[in-house]
């Protein structure tokens, strides 16, 4: 969810401290991968809050376009172990279009397509109905068609303009 | 290539790549090893249940003791009595 390796690692340090503090709270009402999965979710998503804050403050250089301003963030430093080489090119253009999904929407996309859960493990996660997660994961998919094709359309301009 | 199927390609990139998987039901058994609630409840109750029945028998050690003592005051001051009667009539021997 946060693409940058360092802020992962600190995250996941975070995220082995709060579960070592708090095991014994966990109430076996939900697996305790789960109960870790949502620690994980919740930090992450303190992280990217805090990073979007600092963003609105004028730390960084704000864009108009979402995507490119995204995909300049992950430019050449977009990492994940789990991408085939083949796939590189494209998934960091997607984990760009998914940094620009809203939080809930980014979320629930992130656990059922990169980490790979079912859906019903993603509702337990998100503490959320099963069809909750269906029509949040559709209205990711469309955004995420939407914003991709508009950074299609836009590329395809500059290609004509420059020729 | 066209629109559409590109953005496909670009929404299928995650497709085949490797996830890291524990195996199953390691978090469960190293929960089931740490000391819970219930057992701690098992423990106090325990703990609560020895406490009364040590209760239970100092209280009646107690009462037999008192019983026993009881016997032998009873017995100390019978005879006593009997002695002082004795000495009674020594001191009233009359000449």
């Amino acid at each position: 969810m946060v693409q940058q390796r360092e802020d992962a690692e600190d995250i996941t340090q975070d995220v082995f401290a709060t579960v070592y503090k708090s095991i014994l709270s966990f109430n076996n009402q939900s697996t305790i991968a789960t109960w870790i999965y949502r620690i994980a979710v919740n930090r992450s998503l303190d992280h990217l809050r805090t990073v979007s804050r600092k963003r609105k403050t004028g730390i960084h250089v704000a864009s108009t376009d979402e995507l490119k301003r995204a995909e300049s963030l992950h430019d050449g430093s977009f990492q994940h172990p789990g991408i085939r080489l083949e796939q590189r090119e494209n998934a960091r253009l997607l984990f760009a279009a998914i940094s620009t999904l809203p939080e809930n929407q980014k979320t629930a996309f992130v656990l059922a397509h990169v980490e790979g859960l079912p859906q019903k493990d993603v509702a337990e996660v998100m503490e959320l109905s099963l069809k909750a997660v269906e029509s949040l994961l559709q209205r990711a998919k469309q955004n995420l068609r939407d914003e991709l094709g508009k950074y299609y359309d836009r590329r395809k301009n500059e290609k004509h303009t420059s020729k | 290539m066209n629109k559409e199927n590109w953005i496909n390609d670009i929404l299928d990139s995650t497709a085949g790549m490797q996830r890291p998987t524990a195996p199953d039901g390691i978090f469960e058994g190293a929960m089931n090893k740490l000391p819970v609630q219930p057992a701690t409840r098992n423990l106090t109750l325990k703990l609560g249940i020895a406490a009364t029945t040590v209760m239970l028998l100092l209280n009646a050690g107690t009462v037999v003791h008192y019983i026993h003592n009881n016997k032998k005051n009873i017995e100390a001051t019978q005879n006593p009595g009997e002695q002082h009667e004795t000495i009674i009539s020594i001191n009233t021997y009359n000449y």
